[in-house]
Formats: structure tokens, C-alpha cells, sequence
């Protein structure tokens, strides 16, 4: 199985980036040496803050003796989290990978990681594979024994080539956030699993992150439309109502819509699953 | 018996400590579990705070045990500039935990100290932030963060996390009565506390860092900063195996009790009066909470008998998940 890696920078700066780099080599080295790589995973980033047509500093990060391609994205400017890994995505794909991995520009991977995701995977299934984040995991439910949940974060995602050509990427009309839920959907109602893989760990530590007004803009304008794409009509109006209450504008809703109650309910509102805590 | 007198070493020389640095002692005990070691010092690497000093504190490993520890630190993406070495305490087979921690004091040399053991977890930014408020403060000498507890089944990097929540709500002053800090909440500023104090009684086989905590708090100024920052996980296992679960008339139990009371009655704690007033004046509204007696004889103090009563409500409700869980193998997803 050949594999990718993908991250898209907004602002990074070159010590988090060298960091983000060191954790994965380390990671692929394990995999490679215990055989769930063949090779070590190409990489493929591109910058979202930078102005169109540059591409900025990162393939200079790389040591001199690195022999896995990387290939590095002109800027788009800010095309948004989900159409800048649609990229890197369609052009791993087009270079032959047949795995997938997105993951954020703030996580670090365990060492351990790739090579736990790589015996993870299902050959011929259609399915998404998260890696755990840790150590301020994301509380909602999985199967223990095989993984299953209800849809996938996008902090550390692995995308087959086979849901890729099947299902697509990320919706572009999500900048950022409820891009992840909105694939997992996808994949599931076109039959498929989402997975958790609890041994491949990445660091992504948002304990003491502080709240961000930007933020929570975002989430409201991404889970408008992924409330009116799926027809969920309770979260639509209660995001509506929140909109209404912070003086962010409503925007028109999905053109594009869905109709899968079973996969897609708003009874867990914005946590789209059963929760194992609340904190 | 006088707890303060009973330590049964000499204290360490005084170094002189290095400015801006913490120094983290990691204790282990058990070369088996060196998995969950994996994971501490995981978060240790990716924690933020780049002057550190990680010292892996073993009780009587062997060579091979201190290869693969040492393995572990090499394998692991350290922070540049960061120190990481491998102690080895040669003991006698028992419970040494207090020493482990003792060996590590006497190592360390950053000015800051925080203490984890090898199966917790700390959170990214908190050593950073409760140095911060330290240096902030003219007086304080140690700096709490919030703990979660995690109730977990299985072992390894593959736990299931069942559940997560505050480790303790109680007010700050409650300390003086349970342990509402775990070992891994704080940071502490060694240039403002006594080389005396800096000491773990090794003759306390459990409730060592509750008895620290306590002398070093009856004489230092201390800063409660649970609601500003989360410091770590406090990971606890469901198949009974964690010294909280062991019965406490053993003779350990016991003897760290009559240890920890000699220590609470030797202590003078200067309280400001207006935070006294609170703690009473929370009491009184939340009523009297009884203790349990045995023939007439008070085994428990009131706060530990509430904290023995929430704890088996909470077992009861972990075991009640555990079987939920094993119960089903999918989350019914419907298609």
C-alpha cells in the first residue's frame, strides 16, 4: 500500500512546522521498519495563507537525505480546510497513493501511528480510518472492539483510494469545520464505515486552547449548511437562532440535499453522536 | 507519632537551581507497563514548555528494563534542548514510591518541579501557563491545575476511555480536610520552599504526595488556578488495580493514615479569614456530612467517608458501563 500525506498550512510558523515534519518521519521510519509501509508516504502541502502562486519555504524544512517525494501546492490564497486537501487529494490520487492521510498542521503523530493505522485497514472495504487524538480525545462514542463510529474527525483522517473515487472529497462549500461529518455521512449512506483506530495516536491537545470568536463563526456558517444539506431542520434553526443572537447573517441554505435520517439526525445537535462525557 | 521527623534519609545538599527550567519527575515502578510510560512521556515531548527536564525515576529495574526505558526516550520526538534522563532506584522488593520520588528531587535541577507518574498524562500548554502565574506572583510557591479523571478499560495505548470528568469541584480550602490535588496538578517553585520540605516521607507506602502537598501548603502561599487551567489526566483502570481500589484497613492504609493525621496536627495553616468564611460558610449550607464508625470508633474522617461514598457510587456506575459496553459489539448504526 502506498500512502500520502497531506497538511494544509494557515499561519504555521517554521518551528510548529519542523515539529509537525519530525513526528512524522519518526512515525514512517516505524512503519517502514516493521512493514506496514512499503515506503515512506509522500507528502503534499500547500499554504493557505500565502498569496496566490507562492509556495512558500516548507520542502526546504525536509533533511538532505529525505528520499520520499514531496510535492508542494502553489496557494490558492484561502481556499478553505476542505478544498485545499481536495488538491493535495486529487493530486496524491493522480500520483498513484493509495491512502490518504489528512492531517492538521497542529497534530503530531506517536511514532507508532502509521504503522497502527496501516494494519488497521481494511483491504476492498469502504471505509474512513481516524486515528485517536490524545491526549483530550473527542468524547463521542465508538465500538470498542471494532472501531465503528459515526463519523470521523478530519484532524487525522485516512481516505482509501477506493471512497475517494467512489464517494469524492470534502464539500467545498464547507471552508472549515463539519467538512469530516459531512464525508462521513457520504460514506455511509453509500454503504460505508467510518472507523476508529485507537492505537494510532496523534497529539492534539485543545485543553487549554482559548475560545475564538473567528471560530465560532465558522462552526455556525459550516453547520448551517450541513443542517440544510442533510434537512435537519432542528439544528438548522437552532444554529439560526444563535446566528441571530452573535450578528452573523444567515446565509441561503444547500442547494445540494440529503435525505438519511437514519445516518444523518440532528438528536446529538452539534456533537453528531452519543457523547461519552461532557466537559 | 511525629510524621515530620520520621524521614528516614538525610535531605539532599542545596544546588543551586536552574532559572526557567522544570524539572519533571516521572516515577515507574513496573517494567511491564512501560506502555502506558510510552504515553506519559508522549505528552511530556509534545507539552509546549521547552526548558525541561524529564527524569525517569525506576525502581529497581534491571538492565534490560533500563535499556527499554531508555529505548522509549530515544524513540520518543523530544523538544530541542530538552534533558531527558534515566534513574534507577536499588531497592529491596516493596513499595518505594516515595523514594522514586526523593531520587528524582535530588537530581533535579530546574528551579520549577512537577511530578507525574507513569500511567497520567498532562495537557499541552499548562506547565507553561502555571510557571507564568508563578513568576507572577511575588509569594506563591506552588500553582495547581485542574485534573480530569478517567475512568479507562483495557491496557495500553488502546484504552477505552469511558469517561471523563472533573477530578474534584471542592473549594481550595478543602484540601486540608481530602486530597483534591493529584500528584501531577502542580507546579512547584523550588526557590521559595524549604530543602526540608521538598521531601517525600518513605515511610508512607500511599497518600505520600496528599502528606507533601500538606506540609509544603502549611507553609507556602499557593495558588488554586483548576478553573484557568486543565494540567493532565489522571487515568484509572476498571479491573481494580489502582491503589485507590485497595481495601483501606490494610496495614499500609492504616499506617499512611495515622502518618498523614500526625502531619494535619502538627501543621499551622496561615488561612486568610475571608477564604476561611467561605469554606465554613459553603459547609454549613451544604449540611453535615457524617463520618463512618466502626464500635463506636471513627475510622474515617467526614470528608473521606463522603469521598469513600462518591467513589462507590461512581464504581457502581463505571461497572454498569463496562457492561453496557461488553454487552454490545456495535453502535447499531443503521443503514
Amino acid at each position: 500500500m502506498t500512502s500520502a500525506v497531506g497538511v494544509v498550512w494557515y499561519r504555521t510558523g517554521v518551528a510548529q512546522q519542523k515539529r509537525w515534519l519530525q513526528h512524522l518521519l519518526r512515525a514512517s521510519e516505524v512503519a517502514c521498519e516493521e512493514g506496514g509501509l512499503v515506503s515512506p508516504p509522500s507528502l503534499y502541502s500547500i499554504d493557505n495563507s500565502l498569496r496566490a502562486g507562492e509556495a512558500g519555504a516548507f520542502a526546504s524544512l525536509l533533511p538532505p537525505d529525505h528520499d520520499s517525494p514531496i510535492t508542494v501546492l502553489a496557494s490558492q490564497a484561502n481556499i478553505g480546510f476542505g478544498a485545499a486537501h481536495n488538491r493535495l487529494m486529487a493530486t496524491a490520487f493522480a500520483d498513484g497513493a493509495d491512502l490518504y492521510l489528512c492531517l492538521n498542521p497542529d497534530a503530531l503523530l506517536h511514532r507508532r501511528a502509521l504503522a497502527e493505522l496501516g494494519a488497521a485497514v481494511l483491504p476492498g472495504v469502504t471505509a474512513l480510518y481516524e486515528m485517536r487524538q490524545f491526549p483530550t480525545e473527542h468524547p463521542k462514542h465508538y465500538a470498542p472492539d471494532t472501531g465503528d463510529t459515526l463519523w470521523v474527525s478530519g484532524c487525522a483522517v485516512a481516505i482509501p483510494r477506493n471512497v475517494y473515487e467512489r464517494i469524492g472529497g470534502f464539500d467545498e462549500h464547507l471552508f472549515m469545520y463539519c467538512e469530516d461529518v459531512d464525508l462521513s455521512w457520504r460514506v455511509r449512506n453509500a454503504g460505508g464505515r467510518c472507523i476508529m483506530v485507537p492505537r494510532a495516536l496523534v497529539h492534539h491537545d485543545l485543553a487549554n486552547r482559548q475560545p475564538d470568536p473567528l471560530t465560532e463563526h465558522r462552526y455556525l456558517i459550516s453547520g448551517h449548511h450541513l443542517a440544510t444539506k442533510w434537512s435537519l431542520k432542528e439544528l438548522a434553526a437552532r444554529l439560526e437562532c444563535r446566528m441571530w443572537e452573535v450578528g452573523v447573517p444567515v446565509p441561503a441554505p444547500a442547494t445540494e440535499t440529503y435525505q438519511a435520517p437514519r445516518i444523518a439526525n440532528d438528536a446529538h445537535l452539534f456533537s453528531f453522536s452519543p457523547v461519552r462525557w461532557t466537559l | 507519632m511525629d510524621a515530620l521527623t520520621s524521614l528516614s534519609v538525610e535531605p539532599p545538599a542545596r544546588r543551586l537551581y536552574r532559572d526557567g527550567w522544570l524539572s519533571v519527575i516521572v516515577r515507574v515502578h513496573d517494567p511491564s507497563r512501560l506502555e502506558m510510560l510510552d504515553l506519559a512521556l508522549f505528552s511530556l515531548a509534545c507539552q509546549g514548555y521547552g526548558n525541561i527536564e524529564v527524569l525517569v525515576c525506576c525502581q529497581g529495574f534491571s538492565e534490560d528494563a533500563l535499556a527499554a526505558v531508555r529505548g522509549l526516550i530515544e524513540a520518543t520526538v523530544r523538544p530541542p534542548g530538552s534533558e531527558w534522563r534515566v534513574l534507577n532506584l536499588v531497592c529491596r522488593p516493596g513499595d518505594h514510591r516515595a523514594a522514586l520520588i526523593n531520587l528524582g528531587i535530588g537530581e533535579a535541577s530546574g528551579r520549577y518541579l512537577a511530578f507525574l507518574d507513569f500511567d497520567d498524562v498532562v495537557y499541552a500548554g499548562a506547565y507553561a501557563f502555571l510557571i507564568d502565574k508563578l513568576r507572577a506572583d511575588e509569594r506563591a510557591a506552588v500553582a495547581f491545575g485542574r485534573i480530569h479523571r478517567v475512568d479507562t478499560v483495557g491496557g495500553g495505548a488502546g484504552y477505552y476511555a469511558l469517561s471523563k470528568r472533573n477530578f474534584d469541584n471542592s473549594a481550595k480550602l478543602a484540601f486540608f480536610a481530602y486530597n483534591i490535588f493529584p500528584i501531577h496538578s502542580a507546579v512547584i517553585d523550588r526557590s521559595r520552599v524549604s530543602a526540608a520540605d521538598l521531601r517525600f516521607n518513605e515511610d508512607m507506602g500511599r497518600l505520600e504526595d496528599y502528606e507533601f502537598y500538606l506540609r509544603l501548603l502549611g507553609n507556602a502561599h499557593w495558588l488554586d488556578l483548576r478553573d484557568r487551567v486543565k494540567a493532565g489526566e489522571y487515568l484509572l483502570r476498571s479491573d481494580g488495580s489502582n491503589s485507590v481500589d485497595e481495601d483501606r484497613s490494610s496495614d499500609a492504609w492504616q499506617r499512611a493514615e495515622r502518618y498523614l493525621a500526625a502531619t494535619k496536627a502538627a501543621l499551622r495553616v496561615p488561612v486568610p479569614a475571608n477564604e476561611l468564611a467561605a469554606l465554613v460558610s459553603r459547609s454549613m449550607a451544604l449540611g453535615n456530612v457524617g463520618g463512618s464508625s466502626v464500635g463506636g470508633r471513627e475510622v474515617l474522617s467526614q470528608g473521606e467517608a463522603g469521598m469513600l461514598r462518591r467513589y462507590r457510587r461512581r464504581r457502581r456506575f463505571v461497572q454498569r458501563l463496562i457492561d453496557r459496553v461488553r454487552g454490545k459489539s456495535s453502535l447499531g448504526i443503521g443503514q
